[in-house]
């Protein structure tokens, strides 16, 4: 009997952490259960947060950045369309929570991303200052981590010194308006 | 006096050995390597004329596609300075006809600047080029189908679209390349 009890509460202690570890998964698809794509009403409902719109439908501005919590971590939504029908185009995060499932998350280095991301694509380059002049900061860089099946999706990574310290998903920059 | 020798001997074999493997792993170009930039490999430059090229070579090449059956793209095999070279020709203008739009060779003594070249660690290729994208993909064995073992590092040009690629197989480089313009596909 206490062989059984002991198993059961084995399976419950394992059930609640995957279930934990899932809330913080960071994939192609999105972070825990905040998904791309999403529309206003599941993302109000999830995030228990009423939107409310500052920058889409000024004009012909059709994305919009907003702060929000998810399980009490602050995280940035990259909203995507027009006042009526928007989409969650992006998140990113700086909550070392928050991993891939292989495992990469804020403090990883450089090089265990390389080497753990041989079947994608990977992107690596300077944050640039400044677009049109190319100025580059010196200590930041970005890996942009697509997948291989479909390299418009992203993982993208920001490093300080060779170590993450954001992460965000969402589309592949360099292929926004690749046809 | 023999006990001061094999010391000696001792310190000389290991300054030696020390010497050998700094040099493998923060190579540098020397006088009889030849260069390769996002301009060419050495006197072969981008954007030559089929001409020009000929004359370097002391070679004849005869097209098969540009001007002959609508292709717009010519591959040569062939040597300079004794090193084998694989020569990317893209049709021209009304005057060149057809130009150098690429370059590959596998030869070790084809370095960049920086001492990159075949035998090269793939992190070091990333490491060297700080202010540069770079692009690192597996490569195609047969399409749709990627490689585990070959990727490619293009590192593309700060100014424009020319790239230099590094073709590596199992983290080290195999090959280089130099092209006017590059796109991941």
């Amino acid at each position: 009997m206490k062989k059984i009890f002991l198993f059961l509460c084995f399976v419950f202690v394992s059930i609640c952490a995957t279930a934990q570890n899932n809330d913080y998964t960071v994939s192609f698809e999105g972070m825990g259960a905040i998904k791309l794509g999403m529309n206003k009403a599941k993302l109000e409902k999830l995030l228990n947060l009423k939107i409310l719109l500052k920058e889409i439908g000024v004009g012909v501005v059709m994305n919009e950045t907003i702060k929000a919590k998810y399980m009490g971590i602050d995280m940035e939504l990259y909203l995507f369309g027009d006042e009526k029908s928007y989409f969650l185009e992006g998140i990113s995060t700086t909550s070392p929570l928050f991993k891939t499932i292989d495992g990469i998350g804020i403090g990883t280095d450089q090089l265990t991303i390389i080497n753990k991301y041989e079947k994608h694509l990977l992107i690596i380059h300077p944050e640039y200052v400044d677009e049109i002049s190319a100025k580059t900061s010196k200590p930041r860089t970005i890996i942009t981590l697509a997948n291989i099946d479909n390299y418009r999706e992203a993982i993208i990574f920001t490093l300080v010194n060779k170590k993450v310290v954001a992460i965000e998903v969402g589309p592949t920059p360099q292929f926004r308006d690749r046809e | 006096m023999k006990k001061l020798i094999l010391p000696a001997f001792g310190l000389f074999t290991c300054l030696l050995f020390s010497c050998k493997s700094k040099e493998t792993t923060t190579a540098t170009p020397q006088n009889n390597d030849f260069i390769v930039s996002m301009n060419g490999i050495d006197s072969l430059k981008l954007g030559m004329s089929k001409d020009g090229l000929e004359k370097l070579l002391n070679t004849k090449l005869t097209l098969r596609h540009i001007t002959v059956d609508g292709g717009y793209s010519d591959t040569f095999s062939t040597k300079y300075k004794g090193i084998d070279m694989v020569l990317y020709l893209k049709e021209g203008n009304e005057q060149s006809i057809a130009e150098l739009d690429g370059i590959r060779t596998n030869s070790p003594l084809c370095k960049t600047a920086s001492g990159n070249g075949v035998g090269s660690d793939k992190i070091n290729v990333i490491d060297s080029y700080p202010d540069n994208t770079k692009y690192v993909t597996p490569e195609y064995e047969v399409e749709p189908v990627r490689s585990t073992t070959k990727s490619v590092i293009a590192v593309i040009d700060t100014a424009g679209s020319r790239a230099m690629q590094f073709h590596i197989v199992n983290k080290k480089v195999v090959s280089v390349e130099v092209n006017s313009y590059y796109e991941f596909y």
